[in-house]
C-alpha cells in the first residue's frame, strides 16, 4: 500500500489546521511525525481515516493511486488502513471479544474465522501483550486505564493486521512497560506487509522502535523530514529550533 | 359454563351477559360479578391523576372494541403428552386467542405437584376436594381477590370483569424445578379485547423459572387488558421473563403485582418491545424480612409508539432489598415515560432499595421521561435512585466505523450494547432473541 498525501489542507469548525500537508509513505516504512503540541499531527490522523467532523479544504490523500477522500471511515478501514487513538472511547454493553471477531469477521472478509483459530489467535496476543484473559468478557474499554485502553488498540492492531497503521500519541501517559509492550507490538508486526505512521510528541517510543523516516510537523505543515537522525536532534534541542526556523512571523503573532 | 356463542359481544356494553358464557368456580364468578360492579361506578383515568398525567386515554373509544365469541371456554384444555418437550423445558403452555393450544408438562414435574395450566381445565380433571386442589385453589383465589381489592382504576377492574379462567403456575413447597416453564400467548384480529391474567404461587422453598412471550399478527387492533399474580413464599426463588412483542396497532394496558416472602427472591426482567400504545405497572412488594426483588426491564418505542412503564419497590419488612434496572430507547417520534417508586413502610428499617434508568434517545422528536420518586417512611435505610438520558456519541460510532463497522451497524451494535447488562441477566434461552428484537427496532441512521 502507497499512501500519497499531497497539498493536504483541513479545517475544523472553520478553523485552518492543515495547511499543505506533503508525505509519502508504503507498506513496509515506519514513519515517525514529531512536532509541538497543536501542530495538527492528531488532525492529519483524523483527516486520513476520515473524520466527519473535519473538512478538507485542499488536496488529496492517494492510496495506491486511488484518491480516497470521498470514501466512507469504514471503506478505508476495510482497504487495510487503522488508527490507534489517542484517547480511546468506552463502548458499553460490547464485550471486546465480540467487538474483536466482528472486526476480524469485516478485516478478513469471506475467510472462515473459527477455521482460522481466532480464539487461539486472540489469547495468544493478549499473552503477548500481558493482558489478562479476563478482558475478553470486559466491555470495550470500560472502565479501563489509560495504559489498558492503549494495550487494547495494540491488542486489536495484531488481530486486524492492517496494511497500514496510524498510531496516534499511543505512547503518551504510559509508563515505560507499559511504553515497551507498545514497541513489542509495532515490532511484531513490522514487515513488509505493514507500515506504520508513529505520530509522537516525545522521542521516548522511538527509543524501542527505530523508524525508517522521521518528520516534523509544525504549524500545520511537514516542515523538515530525515531519518532517525532527526528524532535525536530534536530530543536535544527541543522543539525551539523549529519554531525559529519553520515559523513565520504571523505564525508566531498568532502563537503569541 | 362453556356455553357457546355466535356473535361477539361489545366488551363494555356487554359485559353482564359475556360473564354469564365465562367458566367457574362460583367464587371466580362473584369475582367477576364485583369487578363489574367497580368497572360500572368508575370512569377511565384521566390525566389529572398523577400515574396518568404522560398517558392519556381520551383519544381512545373503549366502545367499540369487542370480545371476539371463540375466545370464550376451552377448545383444547387437555393435557398432552410431553414427548414435544425440547430439552431445558419444565413445561409449556400455548394460547392462541384466549384459547389453550397446546398444554404439556413433564411427567416428572407433575408428579412433583406441580400445576401449570388454565385453571378451569385443572379444576374439571382433578378431584377438586383433595388437599392439594384446595390448597391451590386458595392460594389462587387469595391472590386474585387481594388484586382485585387493591385495584385502583377501571382497566383494572375491566380486567377482572371479562377475565375468562387465568393460567396458573403452581410449585408446592420444597419443590424445586430448574427447567423453565414457557407460557406464548399470541393474538389477532381487529378491534377485540382480551384479557389474560397468569398467577404464580411458589410454596416456601420452591423454585421456578418462567418465560412469557407475548405477540400478536403484524396487523390488527389487538387491545390487550392484561394483569399477573406473583406470590413468592418464605424462601422461594422466581425468575420470571416477560417478553411482549404485539404489533405496532396493538394497545397493552398491564398490571402485575409481586409479593416476595421472607428470604424470598424474585428475579423479574419485562421487555416492552411492542405495541403502539402501552401502559404497564408492577408493583413489587416485599413483605417478608430478608426479602429480595431484582426488577429490570427494557423498552423501545419507536414510530409514534408511546410507553409508559411503572414500577413500584413497597419495601414493608426489615432489611429487604430491591433493585430495579430499567433501560428504555426511543426513536422517531416516540415517546416513552418511566417512573419509579421506592416506598419504605414504618415496619422497613435496614431497607436497601435502588432504583436505575438510562434512556438513549434516538430521533430528533423521540422523548424520554424519567420520572423516579422516593416515600420512606423510616430511619435506617439506604435508597437511592439515578436516571441518565442521552444521545448516541458520534466518537464512538467513528471509533467502531475505523474498524471497518458500516454506520449502521455500529448503531446497532451501540443500541443493542445499550440493553446488554440487562439481556445477560435474562433466562439464556432468551438472550439472543432480545438482542434480536432490539437489533430489529435500530434505526438504520440517526
Amino acid at each position: 500500500m502507497k499512501i500519497e498525501i499531497r497539498g493536504l489542507r483541513a479545517t475544523i469548525e472553520g478553523t485552518e489546521i492543515l495547511r499543505g500537508i506533503d508525505l509519502s509513505m508504503s507498506t513496509g516504512e515506519i514513519h515517525a511525525l514529531m512536532g509541538p503540541n497543536g501542530s495538527g499531527k492528531s488532525t492529519l490522523s483524523n483527516v486520513i481515516l476520515g473524520h466527519p467532523a473535519y473538512e478538507v479544504t485542499g488536496g488529496e490523500i492517494l492510496v495506491d493511486g486511488e484518491n480516497i477522500l470521498e470514501l466512507e471511515v469504514d471503506e478505508r478501514a476495510r482497504l487495510g488502513l487503522f488508527l490507534a487513538f489517542q484517547y480511546p472511547v468506552e463502548i458499553p454493553g460490547v464485550t471486546v471479544g465480540r467487538f474483536l471477531k466482528r472486526a476480524a469477521e469485516i478485516r478478513f472478509d469471506g475467510e472462515d474465522l473459527r477455521a482460522k483459530g481466532f480464539i487461539k489467535e486472540l489469547r495468544g496476543n493478549m499473552d503477548f501483550l500481558e493482558m489478562d484473559q479476563q478482558f475478553i468478557n470486559r466491555y470495550l474499554n470500560e472502565g479501563f486505564s489509560g495504559g489498558e485502553k492503549k494495550r487494547m488498540e495494540i491488542l486489536q492492531m495484531l488481530m486486524l493486521r492492517p496494511r497500514f497503521a496510524v498510531m496516534d500519541e499511543t505512547d503518551s501517559g504510559l509508563d515505560i512497560d507499559a511504553l515497551k509492550v507498545v514497541a513489542k507490538g509495532v515490532n511484531h508486526l513490522r514487515g513488509p506487509d505493514f507500515g506504520a505512521l508513529i505520530i509522537t510528541h516525545y522521542q521516548r517510543i522511538l527509543q524501542h522502535v527505530t523508524p525508517d523516516y522521521v518528520h516534523v510537523m509544525y504549524q500545520g505543515r511537514v516542515v523538515t523530514s530525515g531519518d532517525e537522525q532527526l528524532a535525536h536532534t530534536l530530543e536535544a534541542e527541543g522543539y525551539d529550533w523549529v519554531r525559529q526556523q519553520f515559523g513565520s512571523p504571523q505564525d508566531a503573532l498568532e502563537e503569541a | 359454563m362453556n356455553e357457546t356463542t355466535t356473535e361477539d359481544l361489545v366488551a363494555t356494553e356487554h359485559l353482564e351477559a359475556f360473564q354469564r358464557l365465562l367458566p367457574g368456580p362460583d367464587w371466580l364468578v362473584e369475582l367477576r360479578a364485583a369487578a363489574l360492579g367497580k368497572f360500572n361506578a368508575s370512569e377511565w383515568p384521566t390525566t389529572s391523576e398523577e400515574e396518568w398525567r404522560r398517558t392519556n386515554l381520551s383519544p381512545f373509544e373503549f366502545d367499540l372494541y369487542s370480545i371476539p365469541a371463540a375466545s370464550v371456554g376451552t377448545a383444547c384444555g387437555t393435557q398432552l403428552p410431553e414427548t414435544q418437550l425440547p430439552d431445558g423445558i419444565a413445561g409449556r403452555l400455548e394460547i392462541a386467542n384466549g384459547v389453550v393450544r397446546d398444554a404439556r408438562l413433564r411427567d416428572e414435574v407433575r408428579e412433583a405437584g406441580v400445576v401449570f395450566g388454565e385453571l378451569a381445565t385443572w379444576l374439571g380433571e382433578s378431584a377438586k376436594e383433595t388437599p392439594a386442589a384446595v390448597q391451590i385453589t386458595k392460594a389462587v383465589r387469595g391472590a386474585m381477590e387481594r388484586s382485585l381489592e387493591l385495584a385502583d382504576n377501571r382497566l383494572q377492574y375491566w380486567h377482572f370483569a371479562m377475565l375468562s379462567s387465568p393460567l396458573v403456575l403452581y410449585v408446592p413447597a420444597g419443590v424445586a424445578i430448574a427447567d423453565r416453564f414457557e407460557i406464548a400467548l399470541s393474538y389477532s384480529g381487529d378491534e377485540v379485547v382480551y384479557a389474560p391474567h397468569l398467577v404464580v404461587v411458589l410454596e416456601r422453598e420452591a423454585s421456578a423459572t418462567v418465560v412469557r412471550r407475548v405477540s400478536s399478527d403484524e396487523e390488527g387492533e389487538v387491545l390487550l387488558v392484561d394483569g399477573g399474580e406473583f406470590l413468592v413464599s418464605d424462601g422461594a426463588r422466581l425468575r420470571y421473563m416477560d417478553l411482549m412483542r404485539m404489533n405496532d396497532e396493538a394497545l397493552v394496558f398491564r398490571n402485575d403485582r409481586g409479593n416476595v416472602g421472607r428470604d424470598g427472591h424474585v428475579h423479574r426482567t419485562e421487555a416492552a418491545l411492542g405495541g403502539d400504545f402501552v401502559k404497564t405497572r408492577y408493583v413489587s412488594e416485599l413483605t417478608g424480612a430478608g426479602a429480595d426483588a431484582v426488577l429490570n426491564g427494557l423498552y423501545f418505542a419507536g414510530s409514534e409508539q408511546h410507553m409508559d412503564v411503572r414500577t413500584v419497590q413497597r419495601h414493608r419488612a426489615p432489611h429487604t432489598t430491591s433493585r430495579a434496572h430499567y433501560r428504555g430507547a426511543v426513536g422517531d417520534e416516540s415517546h416513552a415515560v418511566y417512573q419509579g417508586l421506592i416506598q419504605v413502610e414504618g415496619a422497613a428499617r435496614g431497607t436497601d432499595a435502588y432504583l436505575t434508568n438510562k434512556n438513549l434517545v434516538l430521533g430528533e422528536s423521540a422523548r424520554a421521561d424519567s420520572i423516579p420518586s422516593l416515600n420512606i417512611n423510616t430511619d435506617d435505610v439506604s435508597c437511592s435512585h439515578g436516571s441518565t438520558t442521552g444521545k448516541i456519541d458520534p466518537e464512538q460510532i467513528y471509533y467502531l466505523r475505523t474498524r471497518g463497522y458500516s454506520a449502521a451497524e455500529a448503531l446497532r451494535i451501540l443500541v443493542e450494547g445499550h440493553f446488554e447488562d440487562l439481556i445477560v441477566q435474562a433466562p439464556e434461552s432468551i438472550r439472543d432473541e432480545l438482542r434480536a428484537l432490539v437489533i430489529a427496532r435500530t434505526p438504520a441512521e440517526l
